[in-house]
């Protein structure tokens, strides 16, 4: 059996990346329109992240969450967003901004949320793609993804300073694909430029 | 003493953040973008002289209109100064257009935040050039020497002040108040 190099790269392409999976984390940012620049309480600043956060999931297509559960996952959302000391809560440095306007304020933590969503999705997606194309894959087709990635995109590779062979591609296939989508990503820029 | 309390009041973090930075912020909320990606080059310079047009005429206090085409040109101006790379005089449009094109990095929401933050540094940098500075120059000398020691008592945090003499910060009050400026709004 012949593996579908093309398939796959065709789903770790970043433009069709934007257009499935990223856009309707910006779209769902750029429709909320916050009500305060900084909030009055804590209690008011609760509200606006819970609503955020609701807002978000609703418009992205990641299903429609509670009051108590979207305010759960907002808080623990931001308490690792911004957790610079083990020995305090994130959350309470986001209610911090919230409330005084420091650091961005409160469109910064809203902005952090929505970023931090869209790129939990980005994650999730990559899992799809390998646990879906190419964990499924035997050692032999595997080799054969491989041969024939490298066969494409050695030259690049190498070039650029990513000493993968084939065999440690074989091995790591998805860090190894995660680095050719930086490599793309890199090379589409200085081709834009020229 | 009154120049000096007035110098130090107009250098507050609540002054910066409640003049400056909230309402730049509360002028790009306000602000919609009506598409996210786009192919047309025109599409994305008249959306983004929209937003600069938009954010103008909040600073005016909407006394004036900010006319759409000078939005554009401003836009332009500040795609090529923000992500130029310094080798071609439209590098910065090209890679707007990219970002535009492909929706990379979030598209125009990326676009209009960078030219909200620009606009906010600008007119920052006004303030802080055109309406502190003068304050300061006006002062005698010794008057100066003593804001120095009442403004490194208030603001010892500030990144490369701690070694800092009154001194020292007499001789460049420019660099040290638009260090300032920068750590209060982002710090």
């Amino acid at each position: 059996m012949s593996v579908d190099v093309d398939r796959i790269l065709r789903l770790l392409d970043q433009s069709r990346i934007n257009r499935d999976v990223l856009m309707a984390h910006d779209e769902a940012r750029e429709t909320f329109r916050l009500p305060t620049m900084r909030a009055r309480d804590s209690r008011e600043f609760k509200w606006i992240v819970t609503t955020y956060y609701q807002h978000h999931v609703r418009h992205a297509g990641q299903g429609t969450a509670s009051e108590e559960e979207a305010f759960g996952e907002a808080k623990r959302l931001l308490d690792t967003v911004y957790t610079k000391d083990p020995f305090q809560e994130g959350y309470n440095v986001a209610l911090r901004m919230g409330l005084d306007g420091s650091q961005g304020g409160l469109r910064d933590v809203i902005n952090q949320i929505a970023d931090t969503l869209k790129a939990r999705h980005l994650q999730k997606y990559m899992d799809h793609v390998y646990f879906d194309h190419i964990n499924p894959l035997s050692k032999t087709e595997n080799m054969e993804l491989s041969r024939a990635f490298y066969h494409r995109f050695g030259p690049v590779l190498r070039e650029f300073g990513f000493e993968v062979d084939e065999m440690t591609f074989a091995w790591n296939t998805r860090a190894a694909l995660e680095y050719h989508r930086q490599v793309l990503e890199h090379l589409f820029g200085i081709a834009k430029k020229i | 003493m009154a120049d000096i309390q007035e110098v130090l009041h107009a250098l507050s973090p609540e002054v910066l953040r409640g003049q400056f930075q909230l309402p730049h912020a509360a002028w790009r909320e306000e602000y919609v973008a009506r598409f996210l990606a786009t192919e047309s080059y025109e599409d994305m310079i008249d959306e983004l002289g929209r937003f600069v047009a938009h954010v103008m005429t909040r600073w005016f206090g909407n006394c004036v209109q900010w006319p759409a085409d000078r939005g554009r040109s401003t836009a332009v101006r500040l795609l090529n100064e923000k992500l130029g790379d310094g080798l071609h005089p439209k590098a910065g449009e090209f890679a707007a257009m990219k970002m535009c094109r492909h929706g990379d990095r979030g598209g125009i929401r990326y676009l209009l935040d960078l030219i909200s933050e620009t606009l906010l540094q600008e007119s920052l940098n006004q303030y802080l050039d055109c309406v502190v500075l003068p304050r300061i120059y006006q002062l005698p000398f010794e008057e100066s020497m003593d804001l120095a020691r009442r403004y490194l008592q208030l603001y010892d945090a500030v990144p490369g002040l701690a070694m800092e003499s009154p001194a020292g910060i007499v001789m460049r009050w420019r660099q040290v108040i638009h260090r300032h400026a920068r750590q209060v709004l982002t710090g």
